[in-house]
Parts: C-alpha cells; structure tokens; sequence
C-alpha cells in the first residue's frame, strides 16, 4: 500500500473555514496550556479596566448624590410636581370636577403618583374671621394634632377645620367650624398654598377633603378667585440623576396638556433646580474624562509593556508557524485570538472588579449602590464604551506584539513619533482656544478636548521618553566604565537593547506620571475647597445685612469686634462694573482668602498704598437737642443727617416748613454732618399728577431762605444752596435733586487711593484716576497698585481705605454710606437679624458635596491603582527579564557568579529602570498636573473656581505613598528576581 | 534537470562593525530527486544559503530559481505560497520548529492544517507518517515528552507531510548523538526518495556524505569543493568594493596564539586526582539518568566522556562543576566535597577553579567576544589583557568586537572555548565544544585541549560525540557502559 508520501502528488484538499479554525484553535490550547504566561498581563489590564468603570460609578454615584441634595435642600412645596388653577369658577367653562380630572391625568404620569388636591381661598374674610381657608386632600397625613381632634371628612352640611397658626378664630358661617389645632409636617408640600402661618400671619383653616369642601354653601363664593393644586410630592431620594431628562420632558407635556384645555392652568416642578443639577452634573461628567483618559493610557500602557513581555514568546510561535508555511493573516490571527481573549476576560474581571469598588464607593457616598452600578454600567452605552475599549486594548496589544520592534533611536521616524507630533499639534491648538471652566463644559468642544489633555500629553511625554532612554542609557553606561562589572554588566544590558527596557520605563513614566498627577490634583482640589471657603467667607464669620429685615449691621450688632466692611456695586467711565470693597486699611493683612498670587505686591504694601494719612472722619458739629431755624419763602422740607456714635446715619425729619421761625427736637445723638432740603412732598404729589394727566410739564421749585445760627452758620451749600451770609442760605430746591449744607470736608478735591483690577486700572487717565460712580455719587480716586482678584468678590474689584471711603462717599452724599458686612473671629449670638456665613461651614459644605467627594475619592483610587499598576509593572520586567535575561543568567551562574550577584543584575536592570521610570514619572506628573491645573478652571464640586485653582503638592502624602510603592516594588522585584 | 539553480549569489549583512559578507557569488545547482550535501567550515554561508532557498532571505545579488520559482523577486502572497506548498524545512534546532502545545500527531500534519486540509486527512497522513518514524507509540506525546532523536525524528516528518518539492535540512543531526544521526539520516533519504522530493542538506557530520547522491563543500561563500574536486573558476570571484578585507575571517584555531602565552605553574601535579565522583546517583523526575557512577579526573589529562543522547553526558558535568547536586553519592572537587556546598559556595568553587564551556553556546548576548573573556576574567579577579591572546587563539582576533548574539553558533562556541582557555582553570568541563564546529576546527580544537591539558596540568573533561575531539582524548569514559 502507498502511503501518503508515495501517492501523486496532488494538492491536498483545502477549506478555508479550517484555514481560519486551525490557529484559533492553536491560541485556544496555548490559553489553556499556560494561563500563567499572561496571568500578569491580564491582571494588569482588568486593574485598569477597573479603574474605569469605578470612575464611571463614582461618577453616577456622586451625580445622583448631588440631585438628591439639590432636591433636598428645597422647600416640599417646592419640589413638589403640581397642577395649579387659579381664578374665579364664575368666570370659568370648567367645572371643578372637570378640572379634576385633566389635572389628575395630566400629573399622574409625571411621577406615577396620584396628586393630593387642596384648595385655598388667600387671605379673605370668612364670618368675621380673616383667615386662610382651603381643604386639603387626606389632611391626617400632612398634619400634626396639636390640640382637640382631627376634622371629619367635609360634606356640604358640615365642614369640619383644623386651624394651622395665628390667634384663635371661629368663623360665623353655618356649618363650619374649627374642632382642632395642628400643624403641617415638615414634609407637606403646601407652602405655596397657605403659606408659612405663624402669629404674625392670618391662621389657616383647612378642611379634610377638596370637593366636599367645594359644595359647602360659602357666600358668594362662586365670585372668589380661590386657587385648586393638585399636587404631587417629590422625596428628594424618588429621583435619580438619569431620570431627570424625562422628568423634565413629562413636566412639560403635562403642562402641553393642560395648556390645551385652559390657559389658566400651570404645571409647576423643580425645573430650573434640574436645569442647574443637570448642567453640573454634566460639568463633572465631563471633567471625571481627566481621569478616565488617564485610565484609558493605563490600561493602553498596560497592554503595550504586556505585549513586549509577551513577545518573545510570540516571536518563537511566529517562527515555528512561518517555518511550517502559515500565511500571515494566519499568524495575525493567533496573536489576534490571545490578546481578544486575554483583553475580553481582562476586560470583563476588571469590569465586575470595578463595579464591586463602585458599589463600595456609591454606598460611602450614601447612593444606592444597585442602582448607581446598574446605570452606569449595564446601559446600552456603557456596554458599549466598555466593549470599544476592550477592542482597542486587544489591538495595542496586538500592534504591540506585532510590531517588528520598538523604535527608541535613530533618524527614522515611526508611526509613534507621527502620532505624537499630531497630538502635541493637539494640544497645542487646545491650549490657544481657551481654558475649560464650569460653561464650557457643558457643551462639548473645547472644554471636553482640554480635559482630554492629559491622556494627549500623556501619551507625547511616553514617545519622548522612549526616544530619549536610548541615549540615556548609554550615557549612564559610560559614566558606569569603572564601575563594579555587576553595574556594569547590567548597565551594558540596557544600553545595547534600550528597546527591551523601553516598554517597562515608558510603562512606569505613565503609571507613576498618572499617580502623581492624581495626588497633586487631589491636594490642589481640596486646597482649592479651603481657598474657595476662605476667599467666600474670609473671617471665620461674616455679617451681612438681610435685605428682608433692614436692619444694619450697627444696629444688630453693635459690640461684636472685628471687621467692618463696605460693599457696594459701582462703575467706571466705560461701563465696566465692579465691586466696591471698602474695608480698613490695617486689617488687609489679616484677612484670610488671600493668596500672593492675586497681586505683585504684598498685602502690607497693598495696606500702605491706601492707608489715610491721619484719621479721615467727617466733619459736622455735635447734633443740638433742638435746632432753630428761620425760614423766609417757598415752603421746604428739612432733615438733618446724624452720624451717631455707632457708625451709622439717622436722618431727623424736621418737617416741611413754609416762612417762620422754628424750632425742631432732634433727639439723636451724634454728629451733626448735613442738613438736607427737599421740595415738599404735596407740591411734588401735585406736581406729578399735572404731568400725568395732562401734555404739560412743570417746573415748580421752591425758593427761599433759611437762616441758620452757631456752628451751622459756618457750612456751604451745595447743589441749589447759596451762601447769602454767614448762617443765611438761599435755596432754590425742585423734585430732581435735594440741596445740602454741610461743613467743610477733609477730603474735599483729594483723590482716593484704591486697588483696583486690571480691567478697572485699564480705565484710569493718567496719574491713575479715576471716576467712581458709586450708587448715586461719583468719587474721584487714584489706583494705587493693581490686584487682580480680591477675597469675596467674583469680577473686577475696587478696594479702599473703610474710613477714607466713608468719608469720601458720605461728602458726595450725606449719610448713604456706611458699613454694610462685619467680618469676625468671634461666634456671633444666635437669633441676629442678620445674614451670618460661617467660614467653617462654607467649607463643610463644600467639602460635603456628592460631587466633590466622589472627584476626591476617585482621584486617590486612580493615584492608588497607578502606583500599584507601577509596581507591578516593575515585577513585570523583573519576571520577564528573569526569562529575557536566561542565556545571560546561565552563562553567568557557568562562569561562578553566585545566585546573590544573579540576582543583584536583575535587580539592578530592575533598580535603573524604576529609577528612570520614577524621575520621568514625577516629572510627567508634575507637567500634566500643571496643565491641568491652568487649563480646568473647574472645582472639586464642579463649579468655576474662585479663587483660580492653583497647584499643590501634599507633600507628606506623595513621599508616603511613593516610599510604599518604592519599597513594594523593591519587595516585588526582590522576590520576582 | 534543475529544480534549484543559484548564480553568483551574494550576501552582505550591514552591522555596527562593518559590513558582513556571508556568500560571495555562490552558484550551484540541485536537480529534481536529487539529495544534495552541503558541508562548509562554521561561517562558511551554509544556513544563509539555506535561508535563502527557504525564502526566508534574500540575496543582496545574484539569482536563485527553485522549481521556476525567482526568489529574488518573490513576494508577498506568491512567496507564501512558495513557502508553504513547495517548501519543507528542518532546523537543527527541533525545539525551534516543534510548538509545545501540540502533539505528535497534530505537529506531523501542521502543515496541512495550515493549508486547510480536512480533519480526517490530516489524521491519515499523520498516522501513515509517525508509523514510517516508528512513533506511532508515541502519537499523543508532546516535544517535551520526547527524546531529542524522537523530536527530530518528528520536525522531519512535519516538514514532509505536505509533499514539497524542495526539502531543505539545516544540521538536523547537530544535537544528536551518532547512533541517532545515522537513524535520522536514512529516515530523511528514505522520507525525502519516497516523497520525490529535491533535498538540500547542510551538515558537517561527514556521516551525512552518506545518503548523499551528490555533495559540495563551502568555503567563503563559495562552493570550492563537488564530490571531493576542488571548485575553483565557478563564479564569485570577484572584488566586492568597500567590504573589508578579513571583517569575518572563519581563522583556523592558531595554535601559535596558545604557545606565546606565558605557561603559568600547574595547578595540580599531572595524574593526581582534581575530581572524584563516588556512586553517584541522579534522577529527573522518575527517569534515572545516571545510577551508581564513580569516575576519577586527573590533572593533565582530557578525558572525553561519551555515551548516546540522554545517558547523562551533561548531567555529569552539572555536578562536576556544581551546577547541580547528586541524588546520591560524593561528587569531590579539588578536595572539596560538593554536594555539602551550598548554591553560593558552589559558584566560588567553580569561579576559582573550574572553567564551564556550555553545550547551548548560551553567551551573554550583548557583550562583544572580547568583553566576554574580559568579564569572565575579571569574576576571577584576574588581569583582562589575556583576554585578546585567547580569542586569537581560537581564530577569533578579527572578530573580537563584534557582540556574540552575531557570531554563528560555531563562532560562540570558540569564544566559549576562548574564555575557559584565557582563565586557566584547575577543571575544565566542556559540554560538546565541537558541536557546531567543521571537522577541522573541531580537531583543533581537540588539539587545543588536549595541549592546554598537557602543557598547563589542567584536568579537561569533554562531553562529545565527535570523533575528532575523542582522538585527541587521553582517556575515554563511556556513560553507557558506567550505568550498566
């Protein structure tokens, strides 16, 4: 019988499935064979891999944290989701039950959640008793009982209330009456119903159930506006970060849907809150790509040092196959099913592994760890990206193992090298568009391209280092010719085939660049959290008046010590406005908030520049008990300006007076500083309605004399006021503008020395003036140095001298200006009816953000890993030198070198590649923390920073972390080798 | 008529030390069926010329056509297809062209595999192919499961399953014994004939003449020999401009170079005893490979211990030279027990008195021939000047500078042998030196040796199978007859 090798010779039979099959089922068996020999790389990629999908967790997590917040820190009322009605049923189509029923199936969806009714008549006499009256829907469960009994359910003969604050009433009305007392839960969303109560307000009196109280016989009732709702709670955990874009678009259909049936109708929902949530959200989304570019280059790096370790071994079953006759799609496609399976399980561990630490991370940030990993993982677009970047990993590997060797010398120039003069075109052009702040992340474009800087810079420093570890290695081994032969030799080894080194030391650059980078942008985070509180806040307490209570600070607080500030809005001659500041010179030193960085000088000389010479204070004259005054003329208002002891004005109205002498109790004590004339408040009454009735314009004033005696005697006129004679002013005063007499002012015609912004500075003329306008009063002032940022002011600042300031501003105009803030060390009482920020607490809360919290955690994860990718790196290249370095390691233990000083060569292979791969790192790191710094304006909690964020090293921690990774990696190649 | 025909070939490599030339217009012919011999001193172009009729090369100029085939010009997809269906291959090394994930019976057919051929005839061929081997036993074993005999045995069948029309062997016998070469050899003229196949095959086992039907010598890049006539007008010479005279000058060993050394006091008086092995006993796993050995290595003697493949040649010079420990018995060296050493203790002793030239040519890689030397001296604590007198000894002067990852295995081998030479150790252990090396080099070597025994009163013990080196040896120890 002939056997094979006998028969003719034909061409064997061919099919070309088995021509694909055959080498995917040789990687199979190797896979199975030798799982430890990509054990290491397929760690080292599901680290990586898990880096990214707890970044995306975290993310999610801190996201959602941050809505909730946001929702939380609203009123229920205001969060609440709600239909509101409002107008006269007698003038309406629709019928209360009608209204029901489009209101019910229009806010039901929004939620999934029946609305409560309610009903309220504001503010409306009822019986003889003015009250709030309205029904509420299951009122047991908005209410507390605080006395007698819960009402019964409404019906038309009678209407049981329960009244909610203010004195008790009764209503006179046949069939109602008050059989309790209560309160809302802190929780009932009413407050846009019935407002707040309290003693000072009308009480409320609701009845259990709408639409019995709607059939109650109250008098005409049928013509009062009265307001239905139909609403629908929000708990602030019920919604979640992603489900807020469709909560917006079911908001506004059900708006959509009552729109069409009545104009009156409103749908009301927290939408500007999630417009704001949603823009910050997408602000951190976007900024956290920083740290997932940076996992992206781990994980890339990952597998290009991998694959230079793998491919020796590649490089033997290339040459066995080659030499067997395998075509190359067929060699490709070996390499192609080890590194897609390694890459694929990799991928998936390190996917899972990260969605346990995410889990860990969501619930140390107090979110809901199955849901946070569930979206941000098992969407359709985290599926996706995770398969993307499996894939792409699977080809660096590939390329990686492919590649016919990594270039690290020489003229020509590789694909690496284009690919980084690309990118570093890149981020050339990104750099000169503009920085990414709080606005230009959320919309993609620039911002999004510079915060993928650092993966871009990343990637050029990798190529330039394994362009320079060539020389460098060899210059080390010159300067190593009279070492011992151990150096020597192990310096030799690197020089002759940088090549070999180049993927480990490129590996360390990155991973120990990326830890770097996380550390410093983590301490020049939460540096930046500090900064931020103090230059917001910088006293440990500040005291602002209340806008709604009027009251000023000397009032609140007359004995609490520290310092008084002034703060008004003003402009400049070409429209830029700015924030005044007007605080004592001698305490610009000690405030906190200030960095060197916001101006050249120092803040002492900044103090000097607009200290006053002397002590600046108005002039006047001790206010009188009783003023007399003689009046020949029109009739004219009088008010006198008093400065009192506690630093602020009282204006005396000393009435409106026509020809007579007369004289006034003053009865504030003080300084006399200005003695205001008006034109009478009748005349101008009348005045205004003769314009407004009819085409014709008046021109009324009123002309006189006013003859004024002692210290009065020796003050000027200004602005319709002229001095007949010592003590007589003639007056000419009209509706545009009061006339004053004061005395003589020290400021008068000087300049007041400011700090002023460049934007501001820009404007002055020459000699640095400027022209201030200031509320209703222009000041001249001089720049006398120029800052660019000023604690507690966001914009262009002017700062002056507290006292100067007053003087001057209270010289234009008479007691306007005073002091408006107090910035304090101490803890101010409770109960003040004043604005109080707690230096401390600004910081606290900025620390507490959701946001913030899970930026700074991850930073450290990411540093973590970095470090930990960094040592295992190194064990990496010992382990794959113990194999690399085999003939050398024979030959050595043949010539009697001794397992110690076998050993001393791997590690100082080992120790010269950690080293170059440290320094390079810390360098890296440093450049790319830099960059990052300058070019992402954006906080921890997402938002503009101000101050400018500025780069920090924490030192102790770096050295910390850095000496563990040191003596880790020691440990790890000590043993490896 | 002709299936290989090659014509004024030329090979030059560029290297950081110069130009390197590895043919200089070659031309020769091998017609189809025919078995052609190839021998040639290390050096001599033999493998480039096989490379290059693999397709794994090309020729810098000159021509070269197998069966029609212009390699000059071959490329991409006709190059693959060149090498796959008309080209078989074996290596001297078989771990190189054996994947160790497969088996015997999926290794023989891989080739067929690759070209897609069903399951079932890739079965067929396999079994037909491992029974003509004689390892049908032995279908489900892997490389490392099999002797070196029986891997090449395998690399052979592999590189014929697919039929090709040219088969070309690179020193298939160069890591086996003689009794497992001869096998080899009438395996692959019986394979090669029942296949048709055109065979080309480099050796410098003179054994190999054997089944040639024709066989040519190598010199230079030249074929300067055809069935024992000297070639001298067949193309290639010829000046080649810029190429450095000498740049690799394949030198005879000079044994002058030795003669000049200054002769440093022996070590040993000659005949006393420098090495002792008393019933020792050394076993891999189950397989025993040396039981109950005693051997006495005296001064001023080579000794040449022989024995087939895998009877424990390399093993016995392990323990000599403390690079392994017995399982039993006193390994004593110099008086010094070695067994009782530590790994640290162990490498003392041998970095003081022993010299060790490996069998696998394993060098550290990046260190030029002389830095070689140089550094094995100066782990010695001795002068490195000797370094360059040694390499000249062995014929290397001119080759000094060059990295030894760029020497042939032969040129690494003398380094090798270079290095034990310059550091004048008490026991020399040479596993195989004259593997790689022509029948000339290798007899000088084998002089060098036996001289450097003589002269200096070192003990040498070589590991051979190389009659060339053994006629030099004066004292022979057959392993087989000691583990009897």
């Amino acid at each position: 019988m002939d056997t094979a090798l006998e028969q003719p010779r034909t061409p064997p039979r061919e099919r070309a499935a088995e021509r694909l099959l055959v080498p995917v089922r040789y990687a199979l068996r190797r896979l199975r064979l030798h799982p430890a020999r990509t054990l290491v790389a397929a760690l080292g990629i599901a680290v990586a891999a898990a880096v990214l999908a707890l970044t995306l967790v975290a993310s999610t997590a801190a996201q959602d944290r941050a809505v909730q917040r946001a929702l939380a820190q609203l009123q229920p009322s205001d969060r609440a989701v709600q239909a509101v009605w409002s107008g006269v049923p007698a003038q309406s189509s629709l019928s209360l039950r009608t209204l029901d029923r489009l209101a019910r199936a229009a806010i039901t969806p929004v939620l999934g959640l029946r609305p409560s009714r309610v009903e309220v008549f504001r503010q409306a006499t009822w019986g003889g008793a003015f009250v709030n009256l309205g029904a509420v829907d299951g009122l047991a469960r908005w209410v507390d009982l605080l006395g007698g009994r819960l009402p019964r359910p409404c019906t038309p003969a009678e209407c049981e209330l329960l009244q909610i604050g203010g004195a008790p009433v009764q209503p006179r009305l046949p069939g109602l009456r008050v059989v309790g007392r209560g309160a809302f839960r802190p929780g009932a969303p009413f407050g846009q119903y019935f407002g707040a109560g309290g003693e000072s307000r009308p009480p409320i009196l609701v009845a259990n159930g709408v639409l019995g109280f709607a059939r109650v016989p109250l008098p005409d009732a049928a013509l009062i506006a009265r307001t239905y709702g139909w609403v629908a709670p929000l708990a602030p955990r019920a919604v979640h970060d992603w489900q807020l874009a469709r909560l917006t678009g079911r908001l506004d259909a059900a708006q959509a849907s009552l729109e069409r049936r009545s104009d009156i109708f409103t749908v009301a929902g927290p939408t500007d809150t999630i417009a704001s949530i949603r823009a910050t959200s997408r602000v951190a989304a976007q900024r956290l790509l920083v740290l997932g570019g940076d996992a992206a280059v781990l994980l890339l790096g990952f597998a290009v040092l991998a694959s230079a370790r793998l491919r020796r071994d590649h490089d033997d079953v290339r040459r066995r196959l080659t030499w067997m006759g395998a075509r190359r799609s067929q060699l490709l496609l070996v390499a192609a099913t080890e590194s897609a399976l390694v890459t694929l399980a990799a991928s998936a561990v390190g996917w899972l592994a990260g969605a346990g630490a995410g889990a860990l991370l969501a619930r140390h940030l107090g979110d809901p760890a199955d849901l946070a990993v569930s979206h941000a993982l098992l969407s359709g677009r985290a599926l996706g990206l995770a398969a993307a970047l499996a894939a792409v990993t699977a080809a660096v590997m590939l390329v990686a193992l492919r590649a016919d060797e990594l270039a690290v010398a020489g003229a020509r120039v590789t694909a690496a090298d284009t690919a980084a003069l690309g990118a570093l075109a890149a981020v050339l052009l990104a750099l000169a568009r503009g920085k990414a702040d709080a606005s230009s992340l959320q919309q993609s474009g620039t911002g999004v391209l510079l915060l993928l800087l650092p993966a871009l810079v990343l990637f050029i420093l990798a190529v330039a280092v394994a362009r320079l570890l060539g020389p460098v290695l060899r210059g080390l081994e010159r300067a190593a010719r009279h070492a011992p032969a151990a150096a020597r030799v192990a310096l030799l080894s690197l020089a002759r085939a940088p090549g070999e080194a180049a993927p480990a030391v490129v590996f360390l650059v990155l991973s120990v660049g990326i830890a770097v980078f996380a550390f410093a942008y983590r301490a020049t985070l939460l540096q930046g959290e500090r900064d931020q509180a103090r230059y917001a806040v910088p006293a440990p307490y500040v005291l602002q008046e209340d806008l709604t209570r009027l009251v000023t600070i000397q009032q609140a607080a007359p004995r609490l010590t520290g310092t008084r500030v002034l703060r008004d809005s003003g402009s400049v001659s070409d429209g830029t406005s700015f924030t005044l500041l007007a605080l004592p010179a001698p305490a610009l030193p000690r405030i906190d908030g200030w960095r060197s960085d916001f101006a050249a000088q120092s803040r002492a000389r900044l103090a000097a520049a607009i200290a006053p010479h002397g002590t600046p204070r108005l002039a006047g004259t001790p206010a009188p008990r009783r003023l007399r005054f003689t009046i020949a003329g029109d009739q004219v208002g009088l008010s006198l300006v008093v400065l009192r002891p506690r630093g602020d004005f009282a204006q005396v109205d000393l009435g409106e007076h026509g020809p007579g002498t007369y004289v006034r109790r003053v009865g504030v004590r003080g300084r006399a500083v200005a003695l205001r004339l008006s034109f009478p408040n009748t005349a101008a009454f009348v005045a205004d309605h003769k314009e407004a009735e009819t085409a014709q314009g008046v021109n009324d004033a009123a002309v006189g004399t006013l003859r004024l005696g002692g210290p009065f005697a020796r003050w000027l006129g200004v602005a319709g006021m002229r001095v007949d004679a010592p003590g007589v002013f003639h007056y000419t005063v009209n509706r545009a503008a009061d006339s004053l007499l004061q005395p003589v002012e020290p400021l008068d015609g000087q300049l007041v020395p400011v700090l002023a912004t460049p934007a501001v500075a820009r404007t002055a003329s020459a000699g640095g003036v400027l022209s201030l306008r200031v509320g209703d009063s222009v000041v001249a002032a001089r720049v006398a140095a120029v800052v660019h940022r000023f604690p507690t002011v966001d914009g262009d600042a002017v700062v002056a001298d507290l006292p100067t300031w007053l003087l001057a501003a209270n010289t234009a105009e008479p007691g306007t200006t005073t002091a408006s803030e107090l910035w304090t060390g101490e803890r101010p009482p409770a109960g003040l009816p004043l604005q109080v920020t707690s230096q401390r607490a600004q910081e606290a809360q900025l620390r507490g953000d959701p946001i913030a919290r899970g930026s700074i955690a991850l930073l450290l994860v990411v540093a973590a890993v970095g470090l930990a990718l960094a040592v295992a790196g190194l064990a990496l290249t010992v382990l794959g030198d113990r194999t690399g370095e085999r003939a050398s390691l024979r030959d050595l233990e043949a010539q009697g070198a001794t397992p110690r000083e076998r050993r001393r060569h791997l590690l100082l292979r080992a120790a010269t590649v950690g080293g170059l791969g440290l320094a390079g790192g810390l360098a890296a790191g440093a450049v790319v923390g830099a960059l990052v710094v300058s070019v992402v304006t954006v906080t921890a909690g997402a938002q503009d920073a101000q101050p400018p964020l500025l780069l920090a090293f924490d030192g102790p921690l770096l050295a910390l972390a850095l000496a563990a990774a040191a003596g880790a990696a020691a440990l790890a190649a000590w043993r490896s080798a | 008529m002709s299936l290989v025909e090659a014509r004024d070939l030329f090979r030059f490599y560029a290297t950081p030390q110069g130009t390197a030339v590895a043919l200089q217009g070659l031309t020769l012919d091998v017609h189809a069926g025919e078995l052609l011999v190839v021998f040639g001193p290390s050096g001599s172009g033999k493998s480039t010329l096989l490379r290059i009729l693999a397709g794994l090369d090309r020729p810098t100029a000159g021509a070269v056509r197998v069966a029609q085939h212009d390699l000059r010009t071959l490329r991409g997809r006709a190059l693959l297809e060149y090498r796959s269906r008309a080209l078989g291959y074996a290596d001297q090394h078989y771990t190189h062209a054996l994947a160790p994930e497969l088996s015997a019976r999926e290794l023989v057919p891989l080739r067929l595999a690759l070209l897609g051929a069903p399951r079932a005839e890739r079965e067929r061929v396999a079994d037909e192919l491992l029974e003509r081997i004689g390892l049908r036993d032995r279908a489900d074993a892997r490389p490392h499961e099999l002797s070196g005999g029986e891997r090449q045995r395998i690399a052979v069948a592999a590189a014929l399953a697919h039929r090709p029309r040219l088969f070309v062997a690179d020193e298939p016998t160069g890591e086996l014994d003689a009794a497992n070469a001869r096998l080899l050899y009438a395996l692959i003229r019986e394979l090669a004939h029942g296949s048709g196949a055109t065979t080309v095959l480099v050796s410098h086992d003179p054994g190999a003449a054997a089944i040639a039907d024709r066989v040519v010598q190598i010199r230079d890049g030249r074929v300067s020999a055809e069935d024992g006539a000297a070639v001298v007008n067949r193309g290639g010479w010829v000046r080649v401009p810029g190429l450095r005279e000498g740049t690799r000058v394949r030198g005879a060993v000079e044994l002058d170079e030795v003669e000049r050394r200054p002769r440093g006091a022996p070590a040993a008086a000659a005949g006393e005893v420098v090495a002792r092995l008393a019933g020792v006993a050394k076993a891999y796993g189950r397989r025993r490979v040396l039981d109950a050995v005693d051997l006495e290595v005296r001064a001023g003697a080579l000794t040449a211990v022989t024995g087939r493949s895998g009877s424990g040649k390399s093993t016995l010079l392990h323990l000599l030279a403390g690079l392994d420990v017995p399982d039993a018995g006193e390994v004593d060296v110099l008086g010094t027990e070695v067994a009782g050493l530590d790994e640290t203790a162990r490498a003392r002793l041998r970095r003081a008195h022993v010299g060790v030239v490996a069998q696998g040519t394993e060098l550290v890689p990046f260190l030029s021939a002389l830095e070689t030397v140089e550094l094995a001296l100066e782990l010695r604590g001795r002068p490195r000047r000797g370094a360059g007198a040694a390499l000249a000894a062995v014929g290397l002067a001119e080759l000094a500078g060059q990295r030894v990852a760029r020497l042939s295995f032969g040129e690494r081998q003398r380094v090798a042998v270079a290095r034990a030479l310059a550091s004048r150790p008490e026991l020399l252990l040479a596993d195989e030196p004259t593997a790689r090396l022509d029948e000339e080099n290798a007899r000088a070597i084998g002089a060098l040796l036996a001289r450097l025994a003589r002269e200096h009163g070192t003990a040498v013990v070589c590991a051979t199978h190389d009659p060339a080196l053994v006629e030099h040896a004066t004292a022979e120890l057959s392993l087989a007859s000691l583990t009897a």
